[in-house]
């Protein structure tokens, strides 16, 4: 009981709060106090989480506490319990490594912005918010932390009041969000009206007895609560306006971190507390709602204009593979999802990262005005690549070998139930890679290539304290998806076993007599599914024969048709580029000079115009649906709600 | 007294009287909130009406001579931190986290303090919300003629 390690959690989440309170206490004052503050109260965490990784990961532990030593008296939970198990530590690393990437980050992007102490108070409660929602072991306490979360973010999304559209992005968050919230309540008040705890553990235990009619609907307010905290389709719209408005930095945990929290949610309830993934009808459910997600949404980031509205509409294009793949119902689509969603993380960090770099150092995000920047913030666009490769699922990043697990877990599933529904959903996910793809070519042309604009001509790269948490993320993206062998073996695996195998979770927490009268049974021995045949070493070996090919071409080029091309670049200072050509070619002048050269970027909207063009009708619908409106929004919502519910009474009751 | 608005004498004597009550009540429901009904939200809820009361009696101008919101602020944060730290004490002893550690089976024991804290940072918080609210609807100038004694008298109490 009086283990250091099973007080590591509890540290973890009281760390980033404590640090939260220091900083509005002293940190109006004193810059470099604050920014101390803010190091201490982010990097430990995430030290902690390293030293749990051994007891969790490999030696298979859950750590257990009960708060104030509130044990369980005769089999029923008096107390509120922290339970951490390697679903939970698999996230709330997550958690911990991307809350500390974007606090280094924040404190050179923030800069130009005062009143900063109110940023990282509510930063690291945010932060502390989701530590807990993943290490929690009690539904209300993850009612509690979904609320200040979410309340945390709106405040965070608006903190840029003079932002354009950032107080109407905040406003939307805030009505879609707190549905999700009500439905979380909702949800929490059945279950305890039926089982009278509150417990996970405990609720996973006293199910298979107290089933009935409320707890189904409970479990669909759940279910529904969770999904709008992950922007599930056809609550994602307030997720692609929140992220837009607020500062990049926000944008990283809004999009990236405070979706898996809903993810989490998705597995632990349907996985660990119900138990209800062997249910067909629910395994459809969750694919739909996913393969939606994915395809609506990446066709809506298709026409967008906004660089960081574009990666939001991404974000959850992700969310919706990693929730397809939940919903296969396997041991390898669980892992699958765990894996995408980690990768999600990482890539769409990376992402965000690189827009608010775009943004500090142009100030500006719109698609059609930016573009050459690459030759300006060459680092930038490097890391923006990486980025768009891991997210394209090019190999050997990440984004391909997770996506290559979801496709393999899904052939399997239709191949072991030759249910022909999965080889749907696992084209519609090709499908929308294919489009993702596009899309990252269309952002990498009208922000890093094409012509520079005259108006950007001072860009200068962004400063080393901005680059160094970027490059962190883009080696934690190349490294995830080089071994994906070891990922599964010493992530994946345990992760996935932890969240199927309810017995153990009853067992740990309520003693292992009260799991076995439960009537829940132990699964078989997890035995970690072998994934795709394929060999990352060998990409990237052909990765760099392409490389020193193209690098080899264009040094061995003819010199004076280097100097011909330099001649057609953009007009510098507004100078006629003639001015640039040496004596021996001035004499042709007359013949070839033709009109002074002029800016003429092709703007990102016109890229794919030909594919728009042919799918306007479909783009035209989608615009329309998408009306901006908070009132639209909160009647998908609600019809969301009520289709939920009525397919859970019908087909999973 | 002559310095704020001279039409409302009646509401202001209300509020003279009702000033201390508020806060003598807030705080006895604060103190009293592990062995009786009310506890730190409320008892702070309570509290916090002193600075609606001292807006109603003496204007905005006296809320803001009276009340301090860097201070009140500073004293939500102080009150977040005596919380968790209170809690945290548990671990530092050698167990678990909300382990009643401080004077356990004493009427100050770690829930009562806890209980405590949350009742300095509702008032804190509260007030401080009102504050905030309050001042959006200002009078442009509030009369000043006369010396601001009573209302800092009666705002200390309140702010107590």
């Amino acid at each position: 009981m009086s283990e250091i390690i099973t007080q590591l959690p509890i540290l973890s989440i009281m760390t980033l709060f404590l640090g939260a309170f220091v900083i509005a206490l002293v940190g109006r004052s004193d810059e470099k106090l604050r920014d101390i503050i803010l190091m201490i109260a982010a990097g430990i965490p995430l030290i902690l989480m390293l030293i749990l990784v051994k007891p969790v990961f490999f030696e298979h532990q859950v750590i257990t506490s009960w708060l104030g030593g509130w044990e369980p008296v005769s089999g029923w939970a008096i107390g509120i319990g922290v339970e951490v198990d390697a679903l939970s530590l698999f996230f709330g690393l997550m958690v911990a490594v991307m809350v500390f990437v974007v606090a280094v980050y924040s404190m050179t992007y923030m800069n130009r912005d005062d009143a900063l102490q109110q940023y990282y108070t509510l930063f690291l409660m945010l932060s502390g918010s989701v530590m807990g929602l993943v290490l929690s072991g009690d539904l209300f306490n993850i009612f509690v932390m979904v609320e200040i979360m979410t309340m945390t973010a709106v405040a965070l999304t608006a903190f840029r009041t003079d932002y354009p559209g950032a107080l109407e992005g905040a406003m939307k968050y805030l009505v879609v969000g707190s549905m999700g919230s009500t439905c979380i309540l909702t949800g929490i008040a059945l279950l305890y009206s039926q089982l009278h705890t509150l417990n996970l553990a405990q609720i996973a235990a006293e199910l298979p007895k107290g089933h009935n009619t409320v707890t189904a609907v409970a479990f669909a307010f759940l279910f529904l609560g969770f999904a709008t905290k992950t922007y599930l389709f056809p609550f994602h719209p307030p997720e692609a306006d929140a992220p837009t408005v607020a500062p990049a930095s926000i944008s990283v945990m809004v999009s990236s971190v405070l979706t898996k929290c809903g993810v989490y949610g998705i597995i632990r309830l349907c996985y660990t507390i119900f138990r209800y993934m062997d249910k067909t009808s629910l395994q459809y459910l969750i694919c739909v709602l996913g393969a939606l997600s994915c395809f609506i949404c990446v066709t809506m980031a298709f026409n967008q204009h906004d660089f960081k509205r574009l990666l939001a509409f991404h974000s959850i294009s992700q969310v919706g593979y990693v929730v397809c793949a939940i919903g296969l119902g396997n041991a390898l689509g669980l892992s699958a999802g765990l894996y995408h969603a980690l990768n999600h993380t990482l890539f769409k960090g990376l992402l965000f990262l690189t827009a608010g770099a775009v943004y500090y150092a142009t100030g500006s995000l719109d698609l059609d005005r930016l573009g050459g920047l690459s030759k300006k913030m060459p680092k930038t666009c490097a890391l923006f690549l990486i980025g768009a490769a891991s997210i394209s699922g090019l190999p050997p990043f990440n984004g391909f070998a997770s996506k290559w697990m979801i496709y393999q877990a899904a052939f399997e599933r239709a191949a072991a139930t030759s249910n022909f529904f999965f080889v749907v959903i696992c084209v519609i996910c090709l499908l929308s890679s294919v489009l993702t793809l596009a899309s990252f070519v269309k952002v990498s042309q009208s922000v890093f290539f094409g012509q520079l604009s005259p108006e950007f001509e001072r860009t200068k790269e962004v400063p080393a304290a901005m680059q160094i948490p970027m490059w962190f993320l883009a080696v934690l993206c190349i490294v995830t998806g080089v071994f994906p062998q070891a990922m599964q073996k010493v992530l994946l695996a345990p992760a996935s076993a932890d969240a199927m195998n309810s017995f153990n979770y009853i067992g740990v927490m309520m003693g292992t007599s009260k799991a076995a009268a439960s009537g829940v049974t132990a699964p078989p021995a997890f035995s970690a599914p072998i994934i795709g045949l394929w060999n990352p070493v060998a990409w990237i070996i052909l990765l760099l024969i392409v490389t020193c090919a193209v690098c080899l071409v264009s040094l061995t080029a003819d010199p004076e048709k280097k100097a011909a091309k330099a001649v057609i670049g953009p007009a510098r200072d507004h100078q006629p580029a003639i001015a640039l050509m040496d004596a021996k070619e001035a004499k042709y002048e007359s013949f070839f000079s033709g009109e002074e050269s002029v800016y003429s970027q092709v703007g990102g909207s016109d890229l794919f115009w030909g594919f728009k063009h042919n799918l306007r009708h479909y783009f035209k619908t989608m615009g329309d649906w998408h009306s901006g409106v908070v009132n639209d929004y909160t009647l998908y919502g609600l019809a969301a709600m009520s289709i939920v519910i009525a397919f859970t009474l019908l087909f999973i009751h | 007294m002559k310095k704020y608005k001279k039409k409302a004498v009646i509401v202001r004597s209300c509020v003279n009287v009702l000033l201390p009550l508020s806060g003598i009540y807030g705080c006895y429901v604060i103190f009293h909130g592990n062995s009786s009904p009310g506890g730190g939200f409320q008892g702070g809820v309570l509290v916090a009406a002193a600075v609606l009361l001292v807006y109603l009696g003496y204007g905005g101008k006296a809320l803001h001579k009276t009340f301090s919101e860097h201070f009140l602020h500073s004293s939500e944060a102080i009150a977040e931190i005596i919380y968790v730290l209170i809690a945290l004490l548990g671990i530092f002893a050698g167990t678990v986290f909300c382990f009643n550690y401080v004077f356990p089976g004493h009427w100050l024991e770690t829930s009562v303090l806890m209980n405590d804290a949350v009742g300095y940072h509702v008032m804190a918080g509260i007030a401080g919300l009102l504050l905030l609210m309050l001042s959006s609807f200002e009078e442009p100038e509030a009369e000043s003629t006369d010396k601001p004694e009573t209302a800092e008298a009666a705002g200390e109490e309140g702010a107590k």
